[in-house]
């Protein structure tokens, strides 16, 4: 008598659990689906974005606005120098800790001045 | 106290029955009881079980159609994106629920750009189940119809292929047809990988690609060309950096695109290349052992070879040396070391160079040179300047990196390479050629005497050969109709980039003096192209004096009268 009440019980119980089980299931289903949409309608907006953003940023675009627009040209061969080629200064303090001075000639440029 | 209880209780309740009877009765009736309870809670468990599944597999349906599988990207060789996907409207109908086609044709017209009332009653009144009313439809206009709430119009997510960049690397990138299906360039070649949602990254770099084909267009129109292609290929990995071939098209309006501007000139186009052969045929003599550096040619007099005479645009009235061959470009000298290199071993050269064969680029549009089938004398003596074979500038590209880079000729590709890939290599040349070639390459540009001086980009070691060939036409060759090429190699003294530009049918003008040649009309181009792209790669500019430079490059070539130094420029 007594087992069948226990099982009795336990049926309550296990209908009960299975039955939140399955809410629980639906709910998590719902918000699956919802966070997929989200991501969907975030994958096309990037999408679009990066579209944009490539068509915006074309070199051919780039070079003519930074040329009509900040007179910029490409650099010259003399402009550019390995990093062993500027002169470093190397300071002994005190201590005897070395401290490196960047220490670049800067030369004054006479045709920005005519201008 | 028990008595009077006891009379009470048997005032209130019946008397009590047999318990041991009683007892059978009440265990039978809980029995019963937790039967049915059991049966109960059986069948309502089953019932969710069944639901609960039931429920899921009609949701995975639903998101399995909701999510298509979206066709691969397209990037440069630093992610830059090259072709993506848009998401786009499509706007269909179903005429078989539309009750009114007239008024919903005529509510439909202003807002659709290919329709108008009478195209939409057709439609409309077709006996289908689905007619498209417009592919891409603006997020605007979609509101506005679906305002009209007209039943058995419906509204679909779609994707569109779009190339934001535009003209860049149009013919490398190729097309896909309306249900997304690549019909040319790396879109038809890669099909299969872009279809399953795989990106695809090019050995292309945008930057380059764009720097290139700007100046290429500039001398295009410069010279009044009719079209022109370019290659920039990394020597140490076989990677093209940059594939131009002008007139291009926008590939997002490929329809409108003739089929001029279609042709991939770079890849597909063959041509006969004229004198930048000559770094080739001195490569192959030096490696062959039919000549030597300081080896001496007799070219004072115009050569016959059967029924072609062979001359040199400027004559020279004493016997040349190898380097003063292909500095002046003599025909004449090239010829004569053609025919001490020998017929078989200039082809099997060709061979390994891949000139032979089509280049197995990740293209459909690629073709296979036309080469004699038989090698005669004649053949020997007229590859050697270029004639008699017509390849594409692709092809130059690889065979001249193996022939003035490290001797090796890669398997060139259109794919970004990985570090340490292990891609088809074959070693041609020796790395002392290859290092003479690229010596003699450097003269061409810094002497005095040089076909190339309109090159010179100071500091960043350029090394090259112009080519200025006659078109073929119909039963000989057009005088008017020139091809002027280059190639380049830099910086020489660690050879990483080769470069070709190809002009096609370039007019003299008044600004070049009338020269329609390599020299006038490639060699600003490829000084300019030089200029900009070191800086994007990382080629530091040296000076050319110093002993460091010197020792990498052979020096001791005598040019003219005096010792020829690479400083003389």
């Amino acid at each position: 008598m007594r087992l069948i009440l226990l099982s009795a019980l336990i049926l309550v119980g296990l209908g009960t659990t299975l039955y939140q089980v399955k809410t629980g299931i639906d709910e998590r289903q719902d918000r699956l689906q919802q966070l997929e949409l989200r991501i969907a309608d975030t994958k096309r907006d990037i999408a679009v974005l990066e579209a944009e953003w490539a068509y915006l940023s074309r070199p051919e675009r780039v070079m003519t606005l930074s040329g009509d627009l900040l007179q910029m040209t490409p650099i010259g061969q003399d402009r550019i120098l390995p990093l062993d080629a500027i002169p470093m200064r190397i300071e002994f303090g005190q201590t005897g800790l070395k401290k490196i001075v960047f220490n670049p000639v800067i030369q004054p440029q006479k045709k920005d001045q005519a201008e | 106290m028990n008595a009077p209880l006891q009379k009470l209780r048997q005032l209130i309740l019946p008397p009590r029955p047999d318990p041991a009877r009683s007892r059978r009765i009440a265990e039978g009736r809980l029995m019963i009881g937790c039967l049915v309870a059991l049966g109960i809670f059986i069948t309502i468990g089953v019932r969710i079980v069944g639901l609960a599944d039931a429920s899921a597999s009609t949701r995975l349906a639903q998101s399995a159609a909701a999510i298509t599988i979206e066709r691969g990207r397209i990037l440069d060789r630093k992610g830059r994106l090259l072709a993506g996907n848009l998401p786009i409207t499509v706007l269909h109908a179903d005429p078989s629920e539309i009750m009114d086609a007239r008024d919903a044709a005529a509510k439909l017209a202003p807002f659709l750009n290919h329709h108008d009332h009478a195209s939409l009653i057709k439609l409309l009144t077709k006996k289908t189940r689905y007619v498209e009313l417009d592919r891409q439809l603006p997020p605007k206009r979609h509101a506005q119809i679906l305002q009209l709430g007209i039943p058995g119009v419906y509204f679909a997510k779609g994707a569109v292929r779009v190339y934001p960049r535009e003209h860049a690397a149009a013919h490398i990138l190729g097309h896909v047809d309306t249900d997304n299906i690549g019909i040319a360039g790396i879109e038809k070649s890669l099909n299969a990988k872009l279809a399953a949602g795989e990106d695809v990254t090019l050995s292309i770099d945008l930057g380059l690609q764009a720097v290139i084909r700007r100046e290429i267009q500039q001398q295009i129109d410069k010279f009044e060309a009719i079209g022109g292609a370019g290659i920039l290929l990394d020597i140490k990995s076989g990677e093209m950096l940059a594939v131009a071939s002008l007139p291009d098209f926008n590939p997002n309006q490929f329809a409108l695109a003739s089929d001029d501007m279609r042709f991939n000139r770079a890849t597909k186009g063959l041509y006969e290349m004229g004198s930048t052969f000559k770094v080739l045929n001195t490569a192959i003599a030096l490696e062959s052992g039919a000549a030597t550096t300081n080896q001496r040619f007799e070219v004072s007099k115009p050569m016959r070879v059967s029924r072609f005479t062979i001359t040199d645009y400027h004559p020279h009235n004493k016997p040349l040396n190898v380097p003063e061959i292909l500095i002046y470009s003599s025909n004449i000298g090239s010829a004569r070391m053609a025919e001490a290199i020998g017929a078989e071993t200039q082809r099997a050269f060709m061979d390994k160079l891949g000139l032979l064969d089509r280049l197995e680029l990740e293209l459909p549009e690629i073709s296979r040179p036309l080469s004699p089938k038989r090698w005669h004398r004649t053949t020997t003596v007229t590859v050697s300047y270029g004639h008699g074979i017509s390849i594409s500038p692709a092809h130059l590209a690889s065979a001249v990196a193996a022939a003035s880079g490290n001797g090796q000729w890669i398997q060139p590709t259109l794919l970004k390479r990985q570090t340490g890939d292990s891609s088809l290599r074959l070693r041609v040349f020796s790395e002392q050629t290859a290092r003479a070639v690229r010596s003699m390459m450097r003269l061409v540009i810094s002497h005095e005497d040089g076909t190339g001086n309109f090159a010179e980009a100071r500091g960043y070691m350029v090394g090259g050969k112009t080519g200025t060939a006659e078109k073929i036409q119909i039963g000989g060759y057009n005088k008017k109709a020139n091809l002027a090429t280059f190639v380049a190699t830099f910086p020489v003294h660690d050879p990483r980039y080769v470069i070709v530009i190809l002009v096609d049918e370039p007019k003299g003008q008044k600004h070049s003096h009338g020269y329609a040649t390599a020299g006038w009309v490639v060699a600003p181009a490829i000084r300019r192209i030089v200029e900009q792209i070191a800086p994007m790669l990382g080629v530091l500019p040296v000076d050319e004096k110093s002993p460091l430079i010197r020792q990498k490059l052979l020096l001791d070539f005598t040019i003219g009268n005096e010792e020829a130094t690479l400083a003389s420029y």
